[in-house]
């Protein structure tokens, strides 16, 4: 999962940017509203952690210019304005869901998997295929009711087949959900975790179309 | 006595006694002075007439004593007058009341004291005949009508006294009542309710008392709202600070890279000293209260007290190579020194000029210069810094600014404290380009 971070503290800004990679997000981290509003137009993020008291731009325009231009992208916003008024006002721009900071980095991290689950369309925590479950919460796989042993990397790219069953993902969303742009990633890193998982789940859980990329196929 | 009402009930009530208990007295000398003129005047008469009607009744025998004797006394009084009519040593005719010795050796007026009571006498002597009269009347009969008199006078009083007492209660009550109801709204107001008192329907008396409590009640309002202000900022700007604590925290607690450890945990201290630096500064900016910094106004001489801070930013400017420099215009330590307080002067000169040198780059110049501007002694701190644009030096003095692409070290309350110190010496502060039309010069001039 892509995330971009926009905060202009630099301690927090570097706490948030640490712990999201420990919960395996690809975390892009800016530091004003003009630099996010740029990366948010050129780049796909799964999900926006935005503060908003920012230089430059403030944080409530830069959600209301998204959703002017009409990206649906989860907003969360993490701020120390924390009266009644300015967190209606914060919803009522745009944003699905808000913080006060300080806050604590496991319910950040809660509040993420909900909105990431519901901008997939599902409300279950858990996905569920055949005879394979995902649980994003406790970043666990159990196949056939064996748990699973998937590094970070891979289980990424599983949940992000897994909310698109039926859908081709190409390999250049699936490497951006494992990589923010400041990592190298080799051409082949992408390959070697497909083979991987293939190796648990069955050659034929994962699908190539070749040319475009990866489906995981609904259940006949 | 505290109670304006029990004063003036008092005060009224002893006046009113005492000018009544005078007004008595004087009456009561008037009153006794002429009725013994009256009285007396009488008596003379009575004696005259006595002597004309008797003479020639006595001479015929016509009336003797014993036939006075029978006579009964017609009315109380008659005990209390008498007569006596002699001729030579003989008493002719007399009063029954009256003694067979002469009442008085003398004619005219005397006083004798008869059977233990005063009686006020008249001799006169019957011009045609050898007759002498003589009359008689009881000290008691005045007595008794001045004693009325005084009575009359006196009595009312004691009747109107408690009745005027309790009118003037009233009365001084009804007057009070505005003076009620101002302290009744006083009593309401809390620090939520401060809204003025209203001037209407208030007696002229108590209007000065109303206008500076109304003057009081806005600068408390304006503190109240200023204090509200200052905390509302200070919490929203420790929650970043304890925010970044927390994380870093979690980050330390939940890593098992060393590494990554170590880094979060350097990070938590950094984040706990600019959390006591914000705390620090806004201390600061607290105890800059006008109340308490006025007392301890003193003269200062601000040659020497810039050469201390200049020499205790020496090493942060050589740091950062910068020349650092003090230049003295002055002549004498009377152009240089002023009336303020010391430690306020002290942060207010380490504010501007540690912060002109963190905004000047590295190898430029920051230079104080001490001079006097109509007769008032200034100082100017110039660097060759970025600048201030102008539209936004207005805002650099507000609580928690920040300069935009700047490094995250200040807390933005560093140019609010300077701003504080300069209200409470009530200087001037003005902003200009520094060196070569760029960077940054702060001029103050004090009163």
């Amino acid at each position: 999962m892509r995330v971009l971070l926009v905060e202009d503290d630099p301690l927090l800004g570097e706490g948030l940017y640490t712990g999201l990679k420990q919960d395996g997000y690809a975390v892009d981290w800016m530091h004003d509203g003009k630099m996010a509003e740029a990366a948010l137009d050129v780049e796909h993020f799964d999900i926006l952690i935005l503060d908003l008291g920012l230089p430059k731009q403030d944080g409530l325009h830069v959600v209301q210019k998204l959703r002017d231009k009409g990206n649906s992208i989860p907003v969360l916003i993490l701020t120390a304005r924390d009266s009644l008024d300015d967190r209606i006002k914060g919803l009522d721009v745009g944003a699905d869901d808000y913080m006060t900071k300080p806050f604590d980095l496991e319910e950040l991290n809660a509040r993420m998997r909900a909105l990431l689950r519901r901008s997939a369309g599902r409300a279950a925590p858990k996905l569920t295929h055949g005879n394979l479950t995902l649980d994003p919460a406790a970043h666990e796989a159990r196949y056939n009711n064996a748990i699973l042993d998937l590094p970070p990397k891979e289980y990424a790219v599983l949940q992000t087949l897994l909310e698109n069953v039926g859908k081709v993902i190409s390999k250049t969303k699936l490497q951006e959900t494992l990589y923010s742009w400041e990592n190298d990633v080799a051409s082949n890193a992408l390959e070697v975790h497909i083979h991987h998982l293939r190796k648990k789940l069955g050659s034929n859980f994962i699908r190539t179309i070749r040319g475009v990329g990866y489906i995981i196929e609904h259940l006949k | 006595m505290s109670s304006i009402r029990k004063h003036l009930l008092f005060n009224l009530l002893t006046l009113i006694l005492f000018s009544w208990l005078a007004i008595a007295g004087f009456t009561y000398f008037q009153a006794k002075h002429e009725i013994e003129e009256i009285f007396d005047a009488q008596l003379a008469q009575t004696a005259g007439m006595i002597a004309k009607l008797t003479s020639d009744k006595i001479k015929k025998k016509e009336v003797d004593s014993t036939q006075l004797a029978k006579a009964v006394y017609g009315h109380k009084y008659e005990r209390k007058v008498s007569f006596q009519i002699w001729e030579g040593d003989q008493l002719l005719l007399h009063s029954q009341s009256a003694p067979h010795n002469k009442l008085s050796p003398n004619l005219g007026f005397s006083d004798k004291l008869i059977k233990g009571t005063t009686w006020r006498i008249f001799g006169m002597q019957q011009q045609l005949s050898n007759y002498t009269v003589y009359a008689a009347e009881n000290y008691e009969v005045r007595d008794e009508m001045i004693t009325y008199i005084a009575q009359g006078v006196l009595i009312p009083l004691l009747w109107a006294l408690p009745l005027l007492g309790t009118l003037i209660w009233l009365g001084i009550g009804q007057g009070l009542l505005p003076l009620k109801r101002v302290a009744l709204e006083v009593a309401q107001k809390n620090p939520q309710q401060l809204k003025p008192i209203d001037n209407k329907n208030i007696p002229d008396e108590v209007i000065p008392l109303t206008t500076s409590l109304n003057g009081l009640l806005h600068r408390l309002d304006q503190a109240f709202e200023l204090e509200k202000r200052f905390t509302a900022d200070a919490s929203h700007e420790l929650r970043t600070p304890l925010a970044a604590i927390r994380t870093q925290t979690q980050v330390a607690l939940r890593s098992t890279d060393p590494e990554e450890q170590k880094k979060a945990l350097l990070n938590i201290i950094e984040g706990v000293d600019r959390s006591s630096h914000l705390v620090d500064q806004m201390l600061t900016l607290a105890r800059l209260e006008p109340d308490s910094c006025n007392k301890n106004f003193n003269t200062v001489d601000m040659l020497i007290l810039s050469e201390n801070i200049i020499a205790d930013l020496v090493p942060l400017a050589t740091e950062q190579q910068i020349e650092l420099s003090l230049t003295n215009k002055t002549a004498t330590t009377e152009a240089r020194s002023i009336k303020g307080y010391e430690p306020g002067l002290a942060i207010l000169l380490r504010n501007l000029i540690d912060n002109a040198i963190r905004y000047t780059p590295n190898g430029g110049r920051v230079e104080l210069t001490i001079f006097t501007e109509k007769n008032n002694c200034s100082l100017t701190i110039t660097d060759s810094g970025p600048g201030i644009p102008k539209d936004e030096r207005e805002r650099i003095f507000d609580r928690f600014y920040r300069q935009e692409n700047h490094d995250n070290y200040g807390c933005g309350l560093g140019l609010s404290i300077v701003q504080r110190i300069v209200d409470l010496h009530q200087a001037e502060i003005r902003l200009a380009e520094g060196f070569n039309n760029k960077g940054l010069s702060i001029t103050l001039l004090f009163p």
